[in-house]
């Protein structure tokens, strides 16, 4: 499991790119999707999933749609027309990085998407 | 999970001083959505699996979360606001400064002023003993002349002195103090939310 420190720069990026794959989804569900692609390596912590969302959301890159579930509201998050237009530079910034991570520490390249 | 255990989580949110209402419908549906897990799949009571799922998901101080919210969803007020205030708060610093540097020049001026009716007083008092009536007119008109264009430069400056101190006064207390007391107010917000 990788520490806060590490996860907190590529936070939006993975959510981003999951939108961008998924549609919507909700905050459990997201967490619980990366938590499952990254074989458990990545687990976000709520502490700061909801802030960035919520961040993205102001910023106008998300939207949320409420829906009523078993007497609770759940709000699916989406991309919205101009948080499309950010979900390949934010990944290919990350891609880069990764690779000059790479340089830095001498590990041969991996490719994130 | 029932309307009362959806109440249950939001009043126990509520009570560790959360206020964003759309922060808290995500996270008690995060909640919910965990403590129903429990409780399928192994069988727990709602107290027991909500408990579980406090320990599991919220960070030892919950509140923080609404902290950190504000704190990513606010910097660039916050920016403008600081800037605003050191900006300020350094003009009114400025002004103090020139305010103290003209008031001491001021103060120079009118000791030369004094030392020049000495002299005229003095040259005065020589020509009366000369009998030179010439020379103790010229003298005289010559040190009014004097004394004339003093008076106006100490008026003036103590006017430029006395702007400069309002205009330092009211940029402290229109940028800089408001800011200092907005801070130590939200600081103690955040204190007594925390408690």
């Amino acid at each position: 499991m990788y520490s806060r420190e590490l996860l907190k720069g590529i936070l939006k990026p993975i959510i981003l790119k999951l939108l961008a794959d998924n549609g919507k989804m909700y905050g459990y569900e997201i967490v619980q999707h990366v938590k499952a692609s990254s074989e458990g390596k990545i687990l976000i912590k709520e502490g700061s999933l909801y802030p960035s969302l919520h961040a993205l959301t102001k910023e106008g890159y998300l939207q949320t749609e409420s829906v009523n579930v078993g007497n609770r509201i759940r709000k699916y998050y989406s991309l919205t027309e101009k948080g499309k237009t950010v979900v390949s530079p934010a990944i290919q910034e990350v891609i880069d990085f990764q690779s000059t991570l790479a340089l830095l520490f001498g590990k041969s390249k991996t490719a994130l998407s | 999970m029932t309307g009362p255990h959806v109440n249950y989580i939001k009043a126990y949110l509520k009570s560790k001083g959360f206020t964003d209402l759309e922060l808290m419908d995500d996270l008690t549906d995060h909640l919910a959505t965990e403590i129903e897990f429990s409780m399928d799949s192994e069988k727990l009571d709602f107290e027991t699996s909500f408990e579980r799922a406090k320990q599991k998901l919220l960070p030892d101080s919950p509140y923080q979360l609404e902290r950190d919210l504000k704190i990513l969803t606010t910097p660039k007020h916050n920016i403008m606001i600081k800037k605003i205030a050191y900006i300020g708060g350094y003009l009114s610093a400025m002004c103090l400064m020139l305010a103290l540097l003209l008031g001491s020049l001021t103060y120079h001026e009118k000791i030369n002023s004094n030392l020049s009716r000495e002299l005229a007083q003095s040259q005065n008092e020589l020509s009366m003993i000369l009998e030179d009536e010439v020379d103790r007119t010229a003298n005289y008109i010559s040190y009014m002349k004097e004394m004339e264009m003093s008076q106006i430069a100490v008026i003036q400056n103590l006017a430029a002195v006395q702007a400069l101190i309002v205009a330092a006064i009211a940029l402290f207390s229109i940028t800089y103090l408001p800011y200092r007391f907005y801070n130590s107010y939200q600081r103690s917000q955040l204190e007594l939310n925390s408690l």
